[in-house]
C-alpha cells in the first residue's frame, strides 16, 4: 500500500499525511506541567453539561485522575 | 477521573452521548487552563487546522493528584499516541502489582522446577495503549534462581519478549534477595517461591492502522524464559520455558475526524487504484 507518507519517524501510521501540523511531535525534552510534589494548578471548566466543574473542590479529600488530551472531535 | 482538551462543549456532549462517558469532559476552549499547565503544543501554529482546533491542544498526559491536590505521579510520552491503558493507570494509581484478571488473556508453561504463568492486564491491545504483561515464576519449594546481577559464572534469570507488530518496554524485575555463600566468600542474587516480573507492552502500526479497522483480530505474545535452578547443595542445567499465546486485538474509540480523514485516503488510494 503507497501510503508511506502517513507513517511518521516513530512508524506511526494515521490517515493524516504527516506533513500536516497535528502530526508534529515534540523533542525529548517537551514540556509535562506540573512537577511531581507540586499542587495540582486550578482546573475549572465546564463540563459535557455545560456546568462549571472545580476539580479540587468535587474531589474533596479524594485523589484524583486528571487526564489532558488532544481532542474528542478528531 | 477528569479529561481536559479544547474542544467545546458541544463536542464533548456529541462525544459522551455517543460513548456512554459519564465522568466528566472538560472543556478549555480557549486552552487556558493547557497554557497554566505549560502543556500547550507550540509545534501549532494559530493558522493551521483552524476549523479543527489544532492550535491550543496539549500535549496530552496524565496526573495523579493525593487527597490534597499534590501531583503524586503524571504519565506523559513523546508521542501523542502513546498512553497507559485503563488498567495500567489503576495500578499505577494504586501501586499494585494486576491480579490475573478473568477475561484477560494468558498462558501457563510447566519446566523443571519453575511454573511460568503470563497473563496481560487487559482483556485486548489497542493501538499505542501501553498494557502490561505480567509474568509469574513459581519456584519449586527448597530451590533458588539467580537473578539479573549475579556473577558471571551463573546463570541468570532473563525473560525475553517476542512478537510481531508489538513493542515490548524493559522488564521490571523484583528485588532480589541475597545468598551468602560461604565457601566462594561471595553474595549472590536469588529468587525463592515466587518472582513477578511485568514488562509494558503495546500494539503499533504493524498490525492496527488508525481509522481502517483491524486487518488482523489478534496477535501473538512469545515468551522465552530462561533461567537454573538450584538447592543449598546442587544445580540442575540450565533450562527455557517457552509459551505463545493469542491476544485479541480491539480498535481504539476513534473521534469522528478520524474516520473522516479514513475514509479520504482510503477513496483517494481507490481512486489511484491501490491495493
Amino acid at each position: 500500500m503507497s501510503d508511506s507518507n502517513h507513517y511518521d519517524e516513530f512508524g506511526f501510521y494515521a490517515p493524516l499525511p504527516v506533513d500536516r501540523a497535528a502530526r508534529r511531535e515534540p523533542g525529548a525534552d517537551f514540556p509535562t506541567g506540573p512537577e511531581i510534589g507540586s499542587a495540582l494548578p486550578t482546573v475549572c471548566l465546564p463540563n459535557q453539561q455545560g456546568q462549571l466543574v472545580d476539580i479540587r473542590q468535587q474531589c474533596g479529600n479524594r485523589r484524583a485522575i486528571v487526564v489532558f488530551h488532544r481532542s474528542a472531535y478528531w | 477521573m477528569f479529561a481536559v482538551s479544547n474542544d467545546t462543549v458541544e463536542r464533548l456532549a456529541d462525544f459522551a452521548t455517543q460513548h456512554g462517558i459519564t465522568f466528566s469532559l472538560l472543556s478549555d476552549e480557549d486552552s487556558a487552563v493547557i497554557r497554566a499547565f505549560g502543556i500547550m503544543n507550540t509545534l501549532i501554529r494559530p493558522d493551521e487546522g483552524k476549523h479543527m482546533r489544532w492550535h491550543g491542544i496539549p500535549y496530552p498526559g496524565t496526573y495523579i493528584t493525593d487527597e490534597a491536590g499534590i501531583v503524586v505521579d503524571k504519565d506523559f510520552h513523546q508521542h501523542h499516541a502513546r498512553r497507559l491503558s485503563g488498567r495500567g493507570l489503576l495500578h499505577r494509581v494504586l501501586g499494585t502489582l494486576p491480579e490475573q484478571h478473568a477475561d484477560a488473556p494468558g498462558a501457563t508453561s510447566e519446566g523443571n522446577d519453575v511454573t511460568l504463568t503470563t497473563s496481560l492486564v487487559d482483556p485486548t491491545l489497542m493501538l499505542e495503549v501501553i498494557s502490561l504483561l505480567v509474568c509469574r515464576l513459581h519456584i519449586a519449594a527448597g530451590q533458588h534462581i539467580y537473578a539479573p546481577g549475579a556473577p558471571e559464572g551463573f546463570t541468570q534469570a532473563t525473560i525475553e519478549f517476542h512478537g510481531e507488530g508489538l513493542r515490548f518496554g524493559e522488564p521490571a524485575w523484583p528485588e532480589p534477595q541475597q545468598l551468602n555463600m560461604t565457601d566462594l566468600n561471595i553474595q549472590v542474587p536469588v529468587y525463592e517461591k515466587e518472582v513477578i516480573v511485568s514488562v509494558p507492552v503495546t500494539a503499533t502500526s504493524e498490525l492496527v492502522r488508525l481509522g481502517h479497522g483491524l486487518d488482523q483480530s489478534s496477535a501473538k505474545i512469545t515468551i522465552v524464559c530462561t533461567y537454573q535452578s538450584c538447592d543449598e547443595v546442587s544445580c540442575a542445567l540450565p533450562a527455557t520455558i517457552e509459551t505463545t499465546f493469542s491476544v485479541p486485538l480491539e480498535e481504539l474509540v476513534e473521534p469522528e475526524g478520524v474516520k473522516t480523514y479514513a475514509k479520504r485516503v482510503e477513496q483517494e488510494q481507490a481512486a489511484k487504484g491501490v491495493e
